[in-house]
């Protein structure tokens, strides 16, 4: 009797836990893991979408393709050009803004939320508003570069600078996202380390470079880990603003894989593409853990 | 602080105390401290404007006509930002003209479908990671934030495959239903859980309450803070998501508003700057002032997660 009731106690329990985490477990299966799945078995067929029912099964050819893919090694260079400055330049801007908003002053709250605005606004909807500010003729930063005498520029229509510019906009869009990051880890920084360093006399620099930057580490790695993995997912302002081009200047390894896939309609290739990418990025951010940490331990 | 406190409260001893209004009151300092003052003040303005132009320029000129935006350009003057003749008729043509308000219709249904289902399931979920035990949970926690690991664009061409099987292409369901079994939303969720004292769960176990009791009447309530970060978080996400719905919904009808803009720039034929910016604004700025008013909630989650 007392034995059967625990059981049913048992199955009820048995049953709610079933019942709650079924969502989950049914929702990342079919979106999450199946995909993932399909994505490395796709990748050793042939597969178009413009003739669905067939699939051929083709080994390793859809990666010794890639080998000659010179459109593809392109993208990834300039993927990598792209985090490589992206990362150079916003990761000090960052802090450098953290350390000027930290102080608690009157109307400092305005100054935060600025510079955090672009973060909550749609990558598209800045990408679309930054393609008219750079517009040759009639964009916003070209009326205030022949107003200081400088002149026109071609930006996103100039294989040279279109880049940089696009660079130049997702840091102004995203350096408040690592700010706020930074700000935390400045958070975490006890004042009392700071009154010791000026007591032994140690400058603003000083205590920037003795007490600052090694406490601050762990805060580093996670902003460079974050802001690499996101440098290697940056589609949307390709796709609003330059399509690749000017001359492939700005083809980044997902907007390859988005045509490979959607335009041109090779899904098994583009599979290919995103296994090797991911594989790519899982050995980056293994590599930048380890240095990072090997680098700060004292 | 010492400057603060009257003279007879000070300990004669405190050489700060002392010495601080002293060096103060030297002329130089004080005016070596007002420049540095005014310094700063001009740095945080430019910084401010630096991240505001962008905003102001799309704002102000959704009120000037295409035409207008052309005209005023060069040479640079307050006119190539202040509209000179304000006028709403970008706004009357997205609306009248462009089925505007489908799309923001179509935006608002899936970015509200997304944030209730995101929180219903991430909560279930949370819920058992935090406060249920039985084995192979942890195990299965574990997946869920090994789930978290893969990125969506590295999944996209299968996922439109699993969609597209499912027969779910070019519906409202298709805008939302991946992204509701959400690890980053069950992380959250599991954390603040775990900060609600178990005493008032067995203060209920001993009233004879049932899990779901527990769940409803003691712990949802109870981390209402987290719940309005991930309400936040996951209706953003979808408000302003561009890639998925690009690939996933190709019925102009149900699309949502962020590729309906961008793909208005895409027609060599006529330059529609003014309506571009119009259609713009009308996306960003309530985004902005749900920003501002729950700014706390939403940097909370961003910090914690790395995700934006």
């Amino acid at each position: 009797m007392a034995l059967s009731v625990r059981r049913a106690r048992q199955i009820r329990f048995g049953l709610f836990v079933a019942l709650f985490l079924a969502p989950t477990f049914i929702g990342l299966f079919l979106f999450q893991a199946l995909p993932t799945l399909t994505a490395i078995r796709n990748s050793f067929y042939e597969y178009s979408l413009l003739d669905p029912d067939r699939l051929t099964y083709i080994g390793l050819a859809n990666y010794t393709r890639m080998l000659k893919d010179t459109i593809f090694f392109k993208s990834i260079g300039n993927t990598f050009i792209y985090a490589f400055f992206k990362i150079l330049i916003q990761l000090p801007l960052a802090l450098g803004l953290a350390m000027l908003v930290q102080r608690p002053l009157r109307g400092i709250g305005i100054v935060r939320s600025a510079i955090f605005a672009p973060v909550v606004t749609a990558v598209s909807i800045i990408a679309v508003v930054w393609n008219l500010m750079y517009d040759p003729e009639h964009g916003m930063f070209n009326s205030l570069l022949v107003a200081i005498g400088i002149g026109k520029q071609p930006f996103l229509t100039s294989a040279s600078q279109a880049m940089p510019a696009i660079i130049a906009m997702s840091i102004w869009q995203d350096v408040g996202f690592t700010m706020v990051i930074f700000l935390a880890g400045l958070q975490g920084i006890p004042e009392e380390f700071y009154e010791a360093a000026a007591i032994d006399g140690a400058g603003r620099f000083q205590r920037f470079r003795h007490v600052t930057l090694p406490l601050l580490q762990r805060t580093i790695l996670f902003a460079l880990i974050t802001t690499t993995i996101f440098s290697f997912q940056v589609f949307t302002p390709i796709y609003v603003m330059t399509k690749g081009g000017p001359l492939d200047s700005t083809r980044l390894a997902v907007y390859d894989i988005f045509e490979q896939g959607f335009v041109f309609l090779e899904m098994g290739y583009a599979s290919a593409l995103a296994v090797v990418l991911i594989g790519l990025l899982l050995i980056i951010a293994a590599i930048q853990s380890r240095f990072l940490r090997a680098q700060f331990e004292y | 602080m010492a400057n603060s406190a009257s003279p007879l409260q000070r300990n004669p001893l405190d050489a700060q105390a002392v010495l601080v209004p002293v060096a103060r009151a030297t002329p130089r300092v004080s005016l070596w401290r007002r420049v540095r003052q005014i310094g700063m003040f001009i740095l945080y303005a430019i910084v401010v404007v630096l991240f505001i132009t962008p905003f102001a320029w799309m704002i102000l000129s959704a009120f000037k006509s295409t035409a207008e935006i052309f005209r005023y350009a060069y040479p640079l003057t307050i006119w190539t930002f202040i509209p000179p003749n304000p006028t709403l008729a970008n706004f009357h043509s997205i609306f009248f003209q462009w089925g505007f308000g489908q799309k923001l219709l179509n935006s608002l249904i899936a970015s509200s479908a997304q944030m209730i289902g995101t929180l219903v399931i991430c909560s279930m979920a949370a819920f058992v990671f935090a406060r249920l035990h039985f084995r192979g949970r942890d195990i299965l926690f574990a997946v869920v934030l090994l789930a978290a690991l893969i990125p969506f664009e590295v999944n996209m061409v299968p996922l439109y495959l699993v969609v597209r099987s499912l027969h779910l292409q070019n519906t409202y369901v298709a805008l939302f239903i991946p992204w509701i079994a959400n690890p980053f939303g069950i992380f959250l969720l599991r954390q603040a859980f775990l900060e609600i004292p178990r005493d008032f769960d067995d203060a209920a176990l001993v009233e004879g309450a049932s899990p779901f009791q527990i769940f409803w009447h003691v712990i949802l309530p109870n981390a209402r803070p987290a719940l309005i970060t991930l309400a936040l978080m996951s209706f953003l996400w979808s408000w302003n998501a561009f890639l998925w719905p690009l690939i996933v919904m190709q019925d102009q009808n149900k699309q949502v508003i962020q590729v309906a803009i961008a793909t208005f720039t895409v027609p060599q034929e006529l330059p529609a700057w003014g309506e571009i910016f119009a259609a713009a604004s009308i996306a960003t700025i309530p985004i902005l002032i749900l920003f501002i008013a729950l700014q706390r909630y939403y940097i909370r989650g961003a910090v914690l997660s790395g995700i934006k």
